[in-house]
Order: structure tokens, then sequence, then C-alpha cells
């Protein structure tokens, strides 16, 4: 007992030192783990925070703040709930791991430092990732490569047939070529010898064959050229004020022949009648009736075929319907493709007509559709807009012809692409343009050619807009100069302005504005 | 001021980080650095500081840690319109986070658009229509729409908190 | 209705065609600016391009390309480089869109 007493002090300082001890270890293992924390209420009012939350970019937090306005993590957290984020990366700060650990009537939040943990994981992790990308990448190019396999596989069944076509169509062309061609020389050669002997009627019945088999051939190497003009993209339509019933009389004198001979009627009915004139290209329309009535006439052995051709709304429209053999449900789908041609029908042709004609019709912005039935017959039908004109009455075209057909315009532009559209616009509309691409250009050429308005772009190399006009004002030529420019600054207006410019216009810029404006510039010139 | 706090999520390399760059800084990078844990940023909207939590994305080892979710006022989805299995993965990541922080409003990005893969067919996009959620088709390269998409979810996360109780 | 004669036609199809090469030159541009930058000679160019780009392609009729450009164009001195580079980024996506 004694034993005890003298010994309680002892005890008792041993104790103290272990205590101290242990505090000292505690403190240097949060020094070394970089521990720090913050003790809050559960209204997040900081009540406690340790001096070491500075290193992790808290240094400015105070007892009695709330904590949430100087830490933006804590924003919408519970501080009732336990709650681990291991790594969480702030602006400019280190990854840290975040513990909430509530109480009674605290909240304490700690902070360690996770720097190693986050450079292990992130090596880790962004191999992964990458690899996976990968992966997927190459799925990706896998199923790519089978469709485009299949697509090709579908191409090259594709340009077999073509060219199974197109040999096909070699030879029936060779055929083509060479039956007429055979009977030309033959009779040529007949008539040749016995030019001096044989009747005039024998001699007359000889010359018609010829002629046929000479016309047979010559539309034969149009259509092929027509074929191919339209594959390079050459056809150009030139529509023009015609009348209409002088082309449908045309026609039927053209084919009546040809039907009678096969005995059968060729019927014509036009509403109104006469039909009326309009703005159509008179060729392509020729064209186009004589396919179709022409191989309506071709494929009819009895009956008859009937045109009928009407014309209201702007509109032309024919139908043109025969009680030939007609066209099967399967050989529908193949009528309109080059070269085809019905197996075994017995007529030859080169399988161009029917496809040339639908292109045209496309080009002219109408349409055509094939209706038949085997053995009862096949009706066309074909629509094509078709501006109406008066056709005598020439005040109003030689107005129009003054007003925009004689003038003629300098275009300065240096830029290809809006110098040929914009030129080509503005001679469609009857203007005469000149074409330069740059200012020194269209100086020197103002000099020689008299113009009524110059159009300027204002940036252009050598000498620019600005310049050039300037430049033809001090030499005291006065034709209106009319400014284009992609630039909507203000500034650039009133240089322009004070060089000497009449108009301005900003690109992009449309035909009838330049039309329009040249128009009034032209008008306060000649009232001054 | 106001502070709220939303967080992204979605899978690995859908684009997270670039749209929160983009909005935050208005800056891109072609170079993929995955993101660990979670990234905080702050950006001011109308009156609003929002706090962005750019989380991890899912990969097939891990899943997203929801723990990074709790308190957020509303969500950003984000997929990758060139990865059609990223745009599946929205269904379950809603379901993950309902389950965590119950509803919250959300808003979808389908990001990527500039790409010439991006793809979303009809199908998948009345899927995600059908849930109710605004769909973007943003791009973090050239920006486009990514103003929109913040924008959205901060107006809509007002229309609930001046509703219910304000946070 | 519009009648357009196959010229003007085939003057449209000639820059439509002339497109992609339009995109690679921004593509070329952007690499620049991301790289360096591009220089003080090369943005004076640029602007002019941008400018001839603005008129033409507005009469081709592909305005919003035409308006972006215009645009660009005059914001460009004001643009940080960042914002040139996804611009021009922007540019090149309209113009490769366009050619489809
Ligand atoms: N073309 C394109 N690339 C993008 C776009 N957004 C992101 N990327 C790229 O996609 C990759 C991944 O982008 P991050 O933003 O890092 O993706 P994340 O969703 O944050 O990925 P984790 O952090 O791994 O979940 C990077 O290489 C980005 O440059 C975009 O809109 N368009
Ligand atoms: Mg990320």
């Amino acid at each position: 007992m004694s034993g005890y007493t003298a010994h309680k002090g002892e005890y008792l300082n041993q104790a103290m030192v272990d205590v101290a001890r242990i505090a000292k270890i505690t403190r240097q293992l949060y020094e070394r783990q970089q521990f720090a924390y913050l003790l809050v209420d559960h209204n997040w009012s900081v009540i406690e925070a340790s001096a070491n939350l500075e290193n992790y970019g808290f240094g400015d937090v105070r007892v009695g703040d709330d904590a949430r306005e100087a830490i933006d993590f804590l924003v919408g957290l519970d501080s009732h709930s336990t709650l681990d984020l291991p790594i969480v990366l702030s602006p400019s700060q280190n990854p840290v791991h975040i513990v909430l650990l509530p109480e009674d009537e605290s909240l304490t939040v700690v902070l360690m430092d996770a720097s190693r943990d986050y450079e292990q994981q992130q090596l880790v992790q962004q191999k992964a990732n990458e690899n996976e990308l990968l992966l997927a990448q190459q799925r990706q190019l896998m199923a790519d490569l089978e469709q485009t396999q299949a697509a090709l596989v579908t191409k090259n069944t594709e340009l077999r047939e073509a060219s199974r076509l197109q040999s096909s169509f070699l030879s029936g062309v060779s055929h083509e070529f060479r039956t007429p061609l055979a009977a030309l020389l033959g009779y040529v050669d007949v008539l040749g010898e016995r030019l001096l002997s044989q009747s005039q009627e024998e001699s007359e019945e000889q010359l018609k064959v010829i002629r046929r088999s000479g016309r047979h051939l010559l539309s034969l190497v149009e259509n092929l050229l027509d074929h191919g003009k339209f594959d390079a993209g050459e056809v150009v339509l030139n529509p023009q004020a015609i009348d209409l019933q002088g082309i449908c009389d045309e026609v039927h004198a053209m084919l009546h022949q040809g039907a009678a001979s096969k005995q059968i009627a060729l019927e014509f009915d036009t509403t109104p009648t006469p039909l009326p004139s309009c703005l159509i290209d008179d060729s392509r329309l020729r064209q186009i009736m004589l396919n179709i009535i022409g191989n309506a006439i071709k494929f009819t052995d009895e009956g008859k075929v009937q045109v009928i051709a009407q014309c209201a709304d702007e509109q032309f429209s024919l139908r043109i319907r025969d009680t030939g053999m007609g066209i099967s449900k399967d050989d529908m789908q193949n009528v309109m493709r080059p070269f085809w041609q019905a197996p075994k029908n017995g007529k030859v042709g080169t399988g161009l007509g029917l496809t040339i004609t639908e292109r045209i019709v496309e080009m002219m912005g109408g349409q055509l559709k094939i209706d038949s039935e085997l053995g009862v017959g096949t009706t066309v039908d074909i629509t094509i807009p078709a501006p109406l004109i008066e056709l005598d009455q020439p005040d109003i075209n030689s107005n129009r012809a003054e007003h925009i057909g004689a003038r003629r315009y300098l275009l300065a532009e240096d830029d290809p692409d809006i110098a040929a559209l914009l030129k080509l616009l503005l001679v469609e509309q009857g203007a005469e343009v000149t074409h330069v691409e740059n200012g020194q250009q269209a100086i020197e050429i103002a000099e020689r050619e008299e113009f009524d308005v110059i159009l300027m772009d204002l940036q252009m190399p050598v000498l620019d807009g600005y310049d050039a006009t300037k430049s033809l004002r001090d030499r005291g030529d006065k034709t209106p100069v009319l400014v284009m420019t992609a630039s909507a600054i203000e500034a650039d207006r009133t240089r322009a302005e004070e060089v000497g410019c009449d108009g301005y216009l900003i690109k992009p810029v449309a035909v009838h504005e330049v039309l329009s404006l040249a128009d009034e510039l032209l008008q306060n010139q000649s009232a001054v | 001021m106001q502070k709220r706090k939303i967080c992204m999520v979605g899978d690995f390399a859908v684009g997270k980080t670039s749209l929160t760059q983009r909005f935050v800084n208005n800056s891109f990078s072609e170079k993929y650095l995955t993101t660990i844990g979670v990234k905080i940023d702050n950006v001011v909207v109308d009156d609003t500081k929002l706090i962005i939590w750019d989380v991890a994305g899912r990969d097939s080892l891990s899943p997203i840690n929801t723990n990074y979710l709790s308190g957020a006022a509303g969500i950003v989805m984000v997929a990758d319109g060139t990865r059609p299995e990223t745009v599946e993965s929205l269904h379950t990541l809603a379901e993950m986070v309902v389950e965590k922080i119950g509803q919250v409003p959300c808003v979808v990005a389908i990001n990527k658009y500039d790409h010439n893969a991006f793809k979303l067919d009809d199908e998948q996009q009345n899927k995600l229509t059908s849930q109710g959620w605004d769909i973007f088709k943003t791009s973090a390269l050239t920006g486009d729409k990514v103003p929109e998409l913040f924008q959205v979810l901060n107006n809509a996360i007002g229309a609930v908190t001046s509703v219910g109780e304000e946070a | 209705m519009k009648a357009e004669s196959d010229q003007v036609r085939a003057l449209r199809s000639r820059y439509k065609e002339s497109l992609p090469e339009k995109a690679a030159l921004v593509r070329e541009w952007h690499l620049q600016e991301t790289s360096g930058g591009i220089s003080e000679a090369g943005v004076d160019e640029l602007s002019s391009w941008l400018h001839k780009l603005a008129g033409s392609a507005g009469m081709y009729e592909y305005q919003e390309i035409s308006d972006f450009s215009r645009s660009l164009m005059q914001s460009m001195p004001d643009l940080s480089s960042q914002e040139l580079a996804s611009r021009l980024k922007k540019l090149e996506l309209l113009l490769e869109g366009a050619a489809k």
C-alpha cells in the first residue's frame, strides 16, 4: 500500500510522459500524412480549423464563418451524413481525400493529401481507357470495312451489267448501221448501173429506199450523239418564242406517211385550236414528239395512234395513246434504261430514244409517264412548262431590249467564280459584258471603249476599286461606277463615295439589283 | 451569391471534361487526359455560382462512385455521338443517379456533333426524349450548344427550387 | 417558276465542287493557328480570302457560309487565338457540309 503511494507520483509521471509521447507521435503522423481538419456545427459555422488547412488552399477559413462560403466542395452536402470522397481536385490544388464525420453537435471534415493515389490511378486508368477506345475504333473500322466491301460487290455487279448492256448495244448498233448501209450502197450501185436503162418508177422507188435508209442512219447518229452529250452535261436548252400549232402540224406531216404505210390511223387532236405561242426549245420539242409518236407507230401493227395536245395554265401536255403490243410489267422497269431493248419484240432501234426523251423532258422541267398493258396498248403522258407569249407585240419586246439589251457593262472582278456567274446572269438578261480582273485593266479598257456602267469590285490585286475609280474620275471619265463589295462596313461605303462611286451594292448581289440600280443611275445621268 | 452544385456524368471519354472546360474557360484540347475521382470547377451563370463536379467517367472496370453526386441540384448526362453504346448507357446511369439522390433536373448532351462519325438515329432520340430530358447535340470542339446546355439546366433548377425549398 | 439556265447550273456545280478545296485551305489555316499562330502576312491573306468567300458564297446561295465568313473577317482583329482557331474549324465544317 505504502509502495503504491510511494510510486504514485512516479506512475503519474510515467503516464504523463506516455501521453505526451502519444500526442507527439499523433502530431507527427498528422504532419506526415498531412491531415487537416475543419470542425463545423450542423449549420456549417466553423468551430475550429487546423492550422495546416492552409496547405490545402483554405487558409482564410475563420471561426464563425459559413464554411460553404470559403470551400466550394461543401456546397450541397449534408452535415449529418458520413461521406467519403476519395479523390477531389479543386482548381490549382493537389488532389485531396475528403471524409465527412458527423457527430451529435458537430461535423468534422478531414482532408488528406491524395497525390500518390491520384498519380497511380491516373496512369492505370489512362492506359485502360485508351486501350478500350482503340478497341472500339478497331471494331468500328472492321464494320466500315465490311460495309465498303458489300458496297463494292454491289457496284461491281452494276458495272458488269452496265458493260454487258454496252456491248450488247454495240453489237445491236453495228447491226443497225449495217442493214441500212448495205441497202443504201446496194441501191446506189444498182442505180449507177441501170440509171440509163430502167424506168422512172423503178428509180423513184429505189431513191425512196435510199432516202429512208439515210434518214434512219441520221437519226441513229443523232440519238447517239445526244446521249453522249447528256452524259457529258453538254446539252443546252434554247427556248424561243414558237407557235405550238405549227410544230404539231409539222410533226403530223412528217409521221403520217409512215403510219399510213402500216395502215394505221394517226389522229391529232389539239385544244385550243389553234394552239397558242409560247416559250419553248422548238427543236427539242420536235425531237420529243418524233421519238414518242414514232415509237407508238413502230410498235402498233393495227388500230390507231392518237395524239392529244393541250395547252392550259402555261403547261403544254401531250398524251400519245396507241393500240400496239404494250409493255409487260417486268419490262416496264427497264424501258427507261439506256440501251435496253425488249427481248424478241422483232423491232430494232438503239434503245436510246426513250432515255433521251425522258432526259430532255426533265431538263425542260417537265414530266413523262408511261402506262401500258401488254397486248392492249400504251399511253405516254408528257407535260412541259410553256410560258405563254404574245408573238405580235413588238413594242413590248423592243422596250425591254432598250431597257437592258443595249447596255454594255464593264465588270472588274478578280474572283473568277463571282465574275463568271454575274457575267452569265447579265448576258442572259441581254446585256453585253466585258470582264477584267483588276482595276488597272479596267482603266485601260475604259480608255479605249465606251461602257454604260462599270461594275467595280473594291478588293482587287494590282489596283483596287477605290484607286481605279479615283483614277477614272481624274481622267474625266464620267461612266457611272457601281461598287460591289462583301464588306458591310459603313466606312468603306463612305470612302467609295468620296472617290466618286455612284452606287454601292453588298455582295451577294442579285442581277435584278444590278439592273435596276444601273437603270436608276443612267436615268439620273440622262436627266442631268 | 447563391451557389449550386451540378454534376457531369457519363461513360469515359465522352467529353465531360471538355464540355466543362469549354463552358468555364472557353478552351478545348484534342488530347485526352482521363479524369480521376472528381474535378471541381465553378462558373457564374445569371447571378448563380455553379459548382461543377466533373466526375470520372464510367468504364468497363469501375462504376461511377456515386458519393460524388451527394447534394447535386442538377445533372448533365453526357454521351458521345460517335459511340452509340455510350448513348445506351445514359438510361442505366439515370437510374443510378435517381437511386442515389432522387429526382433532380437533368439535361442530356450528345457530344462531338462536329465529328463526321456522329450519328443519333430517331429511335435513340425518341427513347431519350420520352424520358422527358432536354437533348442537346453539343460540340466541345466548336462550342456548339454548350452555353445552352448549362443555361437550360440552371433555369430548370431555378424553376424547381423556387417552387420548393431554396437551398 | 425561276428558270435557271444550264450554264448557270454548270457554274453552280463547279462552285460546289470547289468547296472541298476551300475547306482544305481553311484546315491548313486552322493548323497554322493552332501550331504557333498564323503569320502577320498570313492574317492579311486570310482576311482578304474570307472577304472573297463572303462574296462568292453569297452569290452561289450558300448564305450561312457567306454570313459566317463575313462576320469572321470583321471580328478577326478582336479574336483570341483560341477563338480564331475554333471559328476556322467551324468554317471548315460549314464548307464540308455544303460540299456534301
Ligand atoms: N471532335 C470532338 N472531340 C471531342 C469533343 N469533346 C471531347 N472530345 C475529345 O474526346 C476525348 C475525351 O474528352 P474528355 O473531355 O476528356 O472526356 P471525359 O468524358 O471527360 O472522359 P473521362 O474523364 O475519362 O471520363 C478528348 O480527346 C477530347 O479532345 C467534341 O465535341 N468533338
Ligand atoms: Mg474527364
